[in-house]
């Protein structure tokens, strides 16, 4: 079963900045844990627009880091997006 | 990242270091599987641990930029998982008890800041650290718009080989950065069933 049959959260924004757990994955392989942390940083080099211009407003600002898990059925929009 | 007892921290433009030591000898093992480096070009670098035949983790740096692939990561190591990912199971946004969801994204973020006491993992500390709060960005801050480095038409077409899922966020992506090399380069480009995400 790959890791495709579930689904981690469909859409996230984040936009701010601060060490974060991405994920801790207790026993991940060979009975050994997995931890993943992100630093993620405000870049002001995007900004918002108006609607009209862009249907995924809300991205605007997430596009620095992004989590993405693809192809599940139910996981509708496939993309977590975080803002740096 | 902490595998095992193992930290691997991967940085922009490739940096990375093992267990403290900055540009450690790889190949190497973290978590007791072995780590490449590949380095493609100044701007894109790779590094791979291969967990299984089909399983490894991909992290990739395209200049400031790291993205990390859990590619074809089979489900049975992801089920007890938790963190800024939200439940595995249910695709919630599930705090650190596990039974709260937290429907704001900068207050599901707060939960999953790494906490004064936890390990910090990244060799140096950079402002915010816990207990100060994750600094967020002012809304009406305006440097750059969209479109203006790189218009619209041009970005889709960098972007056209992409899967269709994923196009508009290459899109969005170059238009962003202003630089085409990011589609071309596939730092962030899904083309295979593969969690994924990339930070700065």
């Amino acid at each position: 079963m790959l890791v495709n049959s579930l689904c981690f959260l469909a859409h996230v924004d984040f936009m701010g900045a601060c060490d974060l757990i991405l994920i801790q994955a207790a026993n991940f392989a060979s009975n050994q844990d997995l931890q993943i942390n992100i630093r993620t940083t405000i870049r002001y080099d995007v900004s918002s627009l108006e609607p009209s211009m862009f249907y995924h407003l809300t991205e605007m600002f997430s596009f620095v880091v992004s989590l993405t898990l693809s192809f599940a059925p139910h996981c509708s929009t496939p993309t977590l997006r975080m803002l740096l | 990242m902490k595998f095992g007892e193992d930290v691997f921290v991967v940085s922009s433009f490739g940096g990375y270091s093992l267990n403290g030591v900055s540009n450690a000898e790889l190949p190497n093992t973290v978590g007791g599987f072995t780590v490449v480096h590949t380095k493609v070009s100044e701007k894109v670098h790779i590094f791979e641990i291969q967990l299984a035949e089909d399983e490894k983790i991909v992290l990739k740096t395209f200049k400031d930029m790291v993205a990390v692939n859990l590619d074809q990561v089979h489900a049975h190591r992801l089920h007890a998982s938790k963190g800024m990912l939200g439940n595995y199971n249910t695709s919630q946004m599930l705090a650190r008890n596990g039974t709260v969801v937290i429907d704001n994204p900068n207050d599901f973020a707060a939960d999953w800041q790494v906490k004064e006491g936890e390990e910090m993992l990244f060799q140096s500390t950079r402002a915010p650290q816990h207990p100060s709060q994750c600094e967020l960005p002012e809304a009406s801050t305006t440097k750059r718009r969209l479109g203006e480095t790189i218009a619209l038409s041009t970005a889709e077409q960098a972007c056209a080989d992409w899967d269709v899922h994923f196009r508009a966020s290459c899109v969005h992506d170059v238009m962003a950065t202003g630089d085409l090399d990011l589609a071309a380069a596939g730092a962030f480009k899904i083309t295979n069933i593969r969690l994924s995400l990339l930070w700065c």
